[in-house]
């Protein structure tokens, strides 16, 4: 009894194409607003994009470079050689750099031993 | 061009839209203006108040396009939307109580009889629809205006498709009430 359909078209807002097209035109017109942001922002995302491969490879370089001086000095900190190259750069026993880099104190007789040896 | 585009998934035009495409954004208002306003009519009321609701509803869509996930059911996304604007329409016309929007349905002296003739039938049809609840009038004319299944309409609303066909046969039997079975067959004979 109740399966036939009800006939809404006096309701359809289709119904009347020119009618119609006037809503959608109304709503197109407070959407521009809208859709002339949503481009300017899309051409600022290509701007970026087109700039991120050479960005990428010049961020890369530097971290590179960055990277290879930072462990170059860190390594120069600890190095027992550098201690060693000093130590004999400015005319000293070897002992003196093993000292240095150890934490026990040399006593007299080394001293005088190390004193000797630089003489 | 519009042919062309009426064949495209809504998933592909909500990215184009999302874009700043205004053809894209035209074919998805065209292609789900009906069963927006359909629910938008449901819960409103009238058809002016409706169309109200939609073009409120389509801006607000097209400006949080982002919070769509999943773009091809963009359809049951709007009508969240078309909901949420039609409670708050009501609220606001409860509060403001201005003038009823009865009086823009009323014919102006230019209206031919047969605009007439339509618009007593559109109050008619109004008048039998507020006898429904809100849900049944969401089934009814999605399935008879908008041409949905109910699977669709289950989809939409979060009832199931048994449900759907409940509401939607309660909701054509009040409608027959109200309406008059005679007044109906004089209309479908038209």
């Amino acid at each position: 009894m109740s399966e036939e359909r009800i006939d809404f078209e006096p309701l359809d807002p289709t119904t009347d194409p020119a009618r119609f097209d006037e809503l959608v035109r109304a709503i197109g017109d407070r959407a521009a607003g809208e859709l002339v942001r949503r481009q300017a922002r899309w051409t600022a995302i290509g701007q970026i994009a087109r700039w991120q491969r050479p960005l990428l490879a010049a961020a890369t370089i530097t971290a590179l470079i960055s990277g290879a001086v930072l462990w170059q000095t860190r390594r120069g900190e600890s190095s027992k050689e550098t201690a060693t190259e000093v130590a004999e750069a400015l005319g000293l026993p070897g002992a003196v750099a093993t000292w240095v880099q150890g934490e026990g104190t040399p006593t007299i007789g080394q001293l005088l031993v190390a004193l000797g040896e630089g003489q | 061009m519009a042919e062309q585009r009426a064949a495209v998934g809504d998933a592909s035009l909500v990215a184009e839209a999302r874009r700043g495409s205004a053809a894209a954004f035209e074919t998805l208002v065209r292609r789900h203006y009906r069963a927006a306003f359909s629910v938008a009519l449901a819960l409103c009321g009238n058809a002016m108040d409706a169309e109200d609701v939609c073009q409120d509803a389509f801006l607000r869509a097209l400006e949080r396009l982002e919070d769509c996930r999943h773009p091809d059911r963009f359809a049951a996304w709007l009508l969240r939307i078309v909901r949420n604007r039609a409670h708050n329409f009501r609220d606001y016309r409860r509060v403001r109580a201005g003038v009823p929007l009865e009086f823009a349905d009323a014919p102006s002296p230019s209206d031919s009889a047969r605009d007439f003739d339509r618009i007593e039938l559109r109050e008619q049809l109004e008048a039998a629809l507020a006898e429904l609840n809100p849900t049944e009038r969401e089934v009814v004319l999605l399935h008879d205006l908008e041409g949905w299944r109910h699977r669709a309409i289950g989809d939409a609303l979060g009832i199931s498709e048994g449900r759907s066909r409940q509401y939607l046969f309660h909701a054509r039997r009040k409608l027959r009430t109200s309406l008059g079975g005679e007044a109906l067959r004089e209309h479908l004979n038209e």
